[in-house]
């Protein structure tokens, strides 16, 4: 039996490996590997003292993706690009806190209204590229005169006792737009 | 690339850095494959069967490779709150087999573990409180705290590699003996061969009894892991 197992353990893993499919893909990379475009909007934009820049290329096996984030006066900053290095949104972190009160309120009664119970997890302020927005935005800052093109959220639901995770879009005036599961990270059952 | 990479030269230099403590009395190592199946029902519900083996590789300030066991363990688990779970859980472990003087050993656990995620560090307690029935009942709680991190981006990937980091402390109570506290560190690399299936070596340091007569102890942990 001992002397088996260890064989054993590998061969079950090379099956696993075989039946790979289409591959989802999230990876740090170096700004040099970003589009050209990219490269240099970041490097006209992104504020001097920005603190913890990363850059990262994402893929769900068709569409592919840039990303920049970084930190900027105790805001967390997310700049992404098409596969060609277009911009296309920026994205800032609001704590629930900070958001209007009536926004607030807004989306809350939907969410009440749509499920059991629900947990905000995290809340975006998106401004899309296009509108004169992501120009106000970098490299000066967030300031509470310029309003975002939409809420990007986070939220956790429970239906029926059942857990599930969503990216929901609200629009500035705090109407539901859309929503897209997330699914649970496959790694989760490691800590049962 | 060259963080990830970074990252896991930094890994390995702390597995050296642990073996170094090999070289004391009261030590011994094992190595402990394992291979579990997990199922995750689309209610609230989920399953975990696994099937483990332990094998001493050094005691006594001499390397001997013998087994000591080979378990069998189920636990059935329960969605609480948003991050938390309920579980109970049993196991069978083997021991006659392998030494005419040990006793087959059955243990009952109950558990609640509560799981984080935050950007992309994961955030895990877990609570145990265990009956060890054996030829004299020990009863044992136990809380563990680990976390998780992805090596390359924010999120695991298939083919991608992260670190889990854990410590738990322990107390033993029974009839015939002293209580026993005990201290656990571990250190573990896993891998996401594909979408339902994951792989992880890591090593385990424990202080045995470390009020009483401290036992020290290192473990060799293989892990497979399938999801359906």
């Amino acid at each position: 039996m001992k002397p088996l197992l260890l064989p054993i353990l590998i061969l079950i893993a090379n099956f696993a490996i075989a039946q790979d499919k289409k591959i989802e893909k999230e990876e740090d990379i170096e700004r040099q590997e970003m589009p050209t475009a990219a490269q240099e909007y970041l490097e006209e934009n992104i504020p001097a003292n920005a603190r913890k820049i990363r850059h990262y290329y994402e893929t769900d096996g068709d569409k592919e993706s840039y990303e920049a984030k970084f930190k900027f006066r105790k805001n967390r900053y997310s700049v992404e690009f098409n596969e060609i290095g277009e911009l296309e949104d920026i994205e800032v972190v609001v704590k629930k806190d900070k958001l209007d009160k009536d926004l607030r309120k807004k989306i809350e009664s939907y969410l009440d209204a749509q499920n059991d119970r629900y947990k905000i997890e995290k809340i975006q302020a998106q401004y899309l590229s296009g509108s004169s927005n992501t120009q106000q935005l970098l490299p000066g800052g967030k300031n509470e005169t310029l309003p975002p093109d939409n809420y990007e959220l986070i939220v956790a639901t429970k239906n029926e006792g059942k857990l599930k995770k969503y990216e929901m879009l609200f629009d500035e005036a705090g109407n539901f737009k859309n929503k897209r599961e997330i699914l649970r990270n496959s790694y989760d059952y490691l800590i049962f | 690339m060259t963080t990830s990479f970074s990252k896991l030269f930094f890994l390995f230099l702390l597995f050296f850095c642990l073996q170094n403590v090999a070289a004391q009395e009261n030590f011994s190592s094992f190595l402990e494959p394992d291979i579990s199946i997990n199922l995750d029902r689309p209610n609230r519900w989920s399953f975990n069967f696994g099937i483990a083996n332990r094998n001493g590789i050094y005691s006594n300030q001499e390397s001997e490779f013998d087994t000591e066991f080979i378990e069998l363990s189920h636990f059935s688990s329960y969605e609480v709150g948003f991050y938390g779970k309920v579980s109970l859980g049993i196991r069978y472990r083997f021991n006659e087999m392998f030494d005419e003087n040990a006793h087959d050993e059955v243990r009952i656990t109950e558990q609640y573990s509560r799981s984080r995620n935050y950007n992309a560090l994961k955030v895990a307690h877990r609570f145990r409180f265990e009956q060890r029935l054996r030829s004299n009942t020990v009863y044992r709680t136990r809380y563990q705290f680990s976390i998780q991190l992805p090596l390359n981006g924010e999120r695991v990937d298939q083919q991608e590699f992260f670190v889990k980091a854990d410590t738990e402390a322990l107390l033993s109570l029974s009839k015939t003996t002293k209580p026993g506290l005990s201290q656990r560190f571990g250190l573990a690399l896993g891998r996401e061969l594909s979408e339902s299936v994951i792989a992880d070596f890591g090593t385990e340091y424990r202080f045995d009894d470390y009020n009483l007569n401290t036992g020290h102890e290192l473990f060799f942990l293989l892990g497979l892991t399938f999801s359906l």
